[in-house]
């Protein structure tokens, strides 16, 4: 072939050859300049963030406002950016790839870490599937139900039932599943179609030997709202996301009263990326503050009567039910307090006080889990280089500290003033 | 396979000049544009600072530091870039119908060459690709430049410094042109080309059937899309959720394969037996 006279169009493909390669194979290294993240001890047993996963925003200024999802882990970070293309085309939860890896069949059509349960024995799932005949209105919705032994893999239950008076609803939304002795307990959020309720609370209990719905409850449910009446949420204190068996399901349930909040701190809760589940909205005070528990092995639900010491703490602690207890968590100056309360008994259990090394501006993130209780705190000063990020594991039953440490950032690139972490979920990989 | 080579040389010397205007106007639009955006950042500097005698702190915290983001949000740097995708869109139909119109049809002689008349086919389609990627290079060449031209003017307290695929993954326009990952660039331009065979196939079933072929090409069209989306419609409407994300990713890989496959065994049949000249 004459290269003369076909220059041009070679040219062109070496251009293209060159250039495309070299920007892909130079981004290939482009990971060695992400910010590095270390827990540095404080004082304690490191092991015990040995499965500890933070998952958080990652904000550099310089960046116009860019921000990465960045997943924490005690020996290495990795940035959403960072994964392959197939890595991130599994976005899903931890404990969801590990079942698909496990019980690859079983799995297929099932979403949604809140529809499952598991114990040593049984992996369960149960969700509500629509039928829509219009497309406007559901037509029918019934329970899913599937219950997988998980030495024999082999499918024990499987079956659907009807939602029962489903025309009611405009929708079930299933927020936990539990199973006691052979009984499913599914709780669900309700959405009525008449117009006096906004919401209800449900648990519905299966038999699974006949197949059967024993009960269908209706533990609480939330009027309309009418203005100037005030607003009422219902709050499950159960992280949804739990898979773990639970002897109680702890609601609370707030009447809220609209407030003039001043202007200036408008502006400071705006400005925050995290909310937890039971705060109040702004501009809302609460009037009203009540605790339910619902006991899934002998499905009743009473009222908690909170000793005086722990009622005026509902609206500023953190409240985490775990096994008999519930946990009030509450940070200050002094540090911060862990009082337990035991359901059964309707006593104040344990107090137990820990010094943190910072004083966190807003209530810290926790996690309680096989007995310990991760918590992680950020003080949040003006400056951007106060901000320190601190993590503290204890030992829930005798309050002893097992870790405390701090989160430190290297960045090769910017100076250390430059970014901003939010946090806002920590889970443990088992 | 040199009759193909040559052909496709052929078909780009017809566009060069065209091309080479393209690539023009992209230097120099976005070389002016990255040296008027960051002159009137300094003078505005330049006045704050000595005019309304504000510290360079102030000025900083006020209008914030230059960064190449603000090159890239102009008319100077998008215009190029859009004037270039249209160009080459309309060329996809072009490089077809300019052999039809005139007075000696040229595709006459084209489909008279003593090669298999799909060599034609796959030499427009090839010619387009590296148009396209021709483009996409230039760009990614220039970016630098451009970056440098940015440090030479500004001061380097007044500016913050990225590198190229800072300034790419921080621009949505830009990072649809470069996907993040090479993975991703193969899969983008790969639909891309796909997209190209299967629009070079409607134009063939039009310019075989005519009226009857323009309904025929569009239908081809809207198959084509449900052959490709079929393993997302089947999970999400009939085994819902059946699918495992890299399934669904595997399969869409094959069915894009099977759409391209068929466009050129289609193209393939109707050059033979029922193209009009």
């Amino acid at each position: 072939m004459n290269i003369k006279r076909y220059w041009q169009s070679i040219l062109i493909i070496i251009v293209i050859l060159v250039t495309i390669s070299t920007y892909y194979l130079q981004s290939s290294f482009a990971s060695d300049y992400l910010p590095q993240f270390t827990f540095t001890k404080i004082s304690g047993d490191e092991s015990h963030i040995d499965g500890i996963t933070i998952t958080a925003d990652y904000t550099e200024q310089s960046l116009a406002g860019m921000y990465d999802r960045i997943v924490i882990e005690k020996d290495h970070a990795s940035f959403t950016s960072d994964l392959s293309f197939i890595e991130r085309l599994d976005h899903y939860d931890d404990r969801i790839k590990n079942y698909r890896k496990e019980y690859r069949s079983f799995m297929r059509g099932k979403l949604g870490i809140y529809s499952f349960y598991e114990d040593e024995k049984s992996l369960a799932y149960a969700d509500v599937k629509w039928v829509y005949g219009d497309y406007v209105q559901p037509d029918n919705g019934s329970f899913v139900i599937d219950v997988l032994d998980k030495e024999t893999e082999q499918v024990i239950t499987s079956f659907q039932y009807d939602v029962p008076n489903v025309e009611d609803f405009h929708w079930v939304s299933v927020e936990d599943v539990q199973l006691v002795d052979r009984k499913l307990n599914i709780t669900t959020r309700n959405h009525p179609k008449n117009y006096e309720e906004e919401m209800e609370i449900h648990v519905y209990t299966f038999d699974l030997d006949n197949q059967e719905l024993i009960s269908d409850q209706e533990l609480l449910s939330i009027p309309s709202t009418n203005e100037g009446q005030g607003w009422t949420d219902v709050v499950n204190l159960n992280e949804t996301d739990n898979v773990e068996p639970n002897n109680y399901l702890v609601l609370k349930k707030m009447v809220m009263e609209e407030v003039r909040v001043p202007e200036e701190e408008y502006g400071e809760y705006n400005e925050r990326s995290f909310y937890e589940a039971d705060e109040v909205p702004y501009g809302m005070e609460v009037k009203e503050n009540q605790l339910f528990a619902y006991n899934y092995e002998t499905n009743e639900i009473e009222e908690i009567s909170l000793p005086e010491e722990l009622q005026v703490l509902m609206d500023a602690a953190t409240i985490r039910p775990y096994n008999d207890e519930i946990y009030f968590i509450t940070s200050s100056e002094d540090g911060l307090e862990v009082t337990s309360y035991h359901i059964g008994s309707q006593e104040i259990g344990t107090k137990q006080t820990f010094d943190l090394a910072i004083t966190p501006e807003l209530n810290p993130f926790i996690k309680i889990n096989n007995g310990k209780m991760y918590v992680v705190a950020t003080n949040q000063g003006d400056n951007l280089q106060q901000k320190e990020t601190n993590i503290l594991v204890t030992d829930i039953h005798s309050g002893e500290t097992l870790y405390e440490g701090k989160l430190e950032i290297k960045d090769p690139n910017s100076n250390q003033s430059d970014y901003e972490l939010y946090i806002y979920e920590i889970n443990m990989k088992d | 396979m040199s009759r193909y080579l040559k052909l496709v040389d052929f078909e780009i010397k017809r566009f060069l000049k065209i091309y080479l205007v393209l690539v023009g106007v992209t230097i120099v639009s976005q070389l002016l544009g990255v040296i008027f955006t960051s002159k009137n950042y300094l003078n505005l500097a330049n006045e704050m600072m000595y005019k309304e005698m504000l510290s360079k702190e102030t000025f900083l915290q006020q209008y914030g530091s230059f960064s190449f983001l603000q090159v890239t949000q102009t008319t100077w740097f998008v215009g190029p870039i859009a004037l270039c995708i249209v160009t080459l869109l309309i060329y996809v139909f072009f490089i077809w119908y300019r052999d039809w119109f005139g007075k000696n049809t040229f595709i006459y002689r084209l489909l008279m060459l003593p090669t298999a008349r799909l060599n034609v086919y796959l030499a427009k389609a090839t010619t387009i690709f590296l148009f396209v990627l021709g483009l996409v290079s230039i760009q990614l060449i220039l970016l630098p430049i451009e970056n440098n031209i940015l440090q030479l003017i500004i001061p380097t307290d007044l500016r913050t410094d990225l590198a190229t695929a800072e300034i790419i993954n921080s621009f949505y326009y830009l990072a649809i042109l470069f996907p993040y990952s090479f993975t991703e660039f193969l899969i983008y331009y790969g639909l891309g080309f796909m997209a190209v065979f299967v629009v070079f196939t409607s134009i063939l079933f039009e310019r075989s059937f005519r009226l009857k072929g323009v309904v025929l090409g569009v239908l081809y069209g809207g198959f084509s899309l449900l052959i490709l989306f079929s393993p997302v419609l089947i999970d999400g409407l009939i085994l819902v959720n059946f699918f495992y994300p890299l399934e669904i990713f595997l399969l869409s890989c094959l069915m894009a394969v099977i759409v391209t496959a068929m466009s050129i065994w289609l193209s393939n049949y109707l050059l033979k037996n029922k193209i009009r000249v």
